[in-house]
């Protein structure tokens, strides 16, 4: 290994601490989070200035002096992993739950809304996109089927069939179809990101 | 939650070091300003009052909420620029109250042990 790679190399490893760190403080505040971080980074800064940048061992050893990062975030008041344990459930309350039953997306808010794997802005993008795209992708099947069927148009049995009435909207085809995808993708991409977020979160927990 | 179990010989002393390891840096703090590394190497080297280096930010970060201590910026002759910590004057105040009553407290302890020993 030359003497660039090795410290490449350190100065990865605490990358990778400080990253788990960050992870672990999740829930902390974010002013002291961030206070907290940035003093054990200058803590590791300083320890290194006596070293050989490209010393791996050493700063493997001095990382593990610094501390499991779940001991600094559990001094910090940060919410232990406990109260995470039905995250797994979140992303598909979400996506069934309306459809299925009221109950169980109020079950899926509750999981989202106590958990502290999750940021503010994943719960609010998750509490309202959903229900947003999940009543654009209905009315967008309707227009669908109103403007396949020709509504509001001149053949009786096919209005009959796709439940057209006198009255009512009428999109043009592609317009509808945009509606259908539209909503599709604001219902089911949040509850994806959630699951994404906690993949990302239990590899650094792990 | 595994802290909590009861019967574990370390779970009393985790408890007593939570509650004592603040009072400690005030008291670290009171010969003058130090920089993080030497608070941490202190607290650890000494009967492992922290229990890793990481964990006394945490606490400094309590302090200085609580107004107990201040930080300033200093040069450093051999590398970054450090953040030292000082005491305030409330801060003093407490590290002088808790003095008391630790001394208070563990002379109790002490006496109630004493009497309950066989010699």
């Amino acid at each position: 290994m030359t003497f660039q790679q090795s410290v490449g190399e350190a100065d990865k490893l605490v990358r990778r601490y400080l990253a788990q760190l960050d992870a672990a403080l999740h829930g902390v505040d974010a002013s002291r989070r961030q206070e907290i971080l940035a003093e054990v980074h200058e803590h590791i800064d300083e320890e290194r200035t006596g070293l050989d940048p490209g010393d791996t061992a050493s700063v493997r050893t001095l990382l593990d002096r610094v501390g499991d990062p779940a001991a600094i975030a559990a001094e910090a008041g940060a919410p232990p992993p406990g109260s995470r344990r039905w995250d797994a459930w979140a992303p598909w309350l979400i996506i069934f739950g309306p459809v299925a039953s009221g109950l169980g997306w109020i079950a899926g808010m509750l999981i989202l809304w106590t958990s502290p794997t999750w940021s503010r802005r994943d719960q609010l993008i998750a509490t309202f996109a959903p229900l947003a795209g999940l009543a654009a992708l209905f009315f967008g099947l309707v227009a669908v089927l109103r403007a396949a069927a020709g509504c509001p148009g001149h053949v009786p049995a096919l209005h009959a069939a796709a439940g057209c009435t006198a009255k009512g909207f009428a999109l043009p085809l592609g317009v509808a179809i945009l509606l259908v995808v539209v909503g599709l993708a604001a219902h089911l991409l949040p509850p994806i990101q959630l699951m994404r977020t906690r993949r990302q979160q239990r590899s650094t927990f792990a | 939650m595994h802290y909590m179990e009861p019967g574990n010989e370390v779970n009393w002393l985790g408890q007593v070091r939570k509650g004592v390891a603040e009072q400690c840096v005030l008291a670290l703090l009171t010969s003058g300003e130090k920089y993080g590394v030497e608070l941490a190497r202190e607290l650890t080297a000494r009967g492992r009052i922290i229990g890793s280096e990481g964990t006394l930010y945490p606490l400094l970060a309590r302090l200085r909420r609580n107004g107990l201590v201040e930080t300033s910026w200093q040069e450093s002759n051999s590398g970054p620029p450090r953040r030292y910590y000082h005491l305030t004057s409330d801060g003093e105040q407490a590290l002088a109250s808790f003095t008391k009553q630790w001394r208070v407290f563990r002379d109790a302890v002490d006496e109630i042990l004493n009497e309950g020993s066989p010699e």
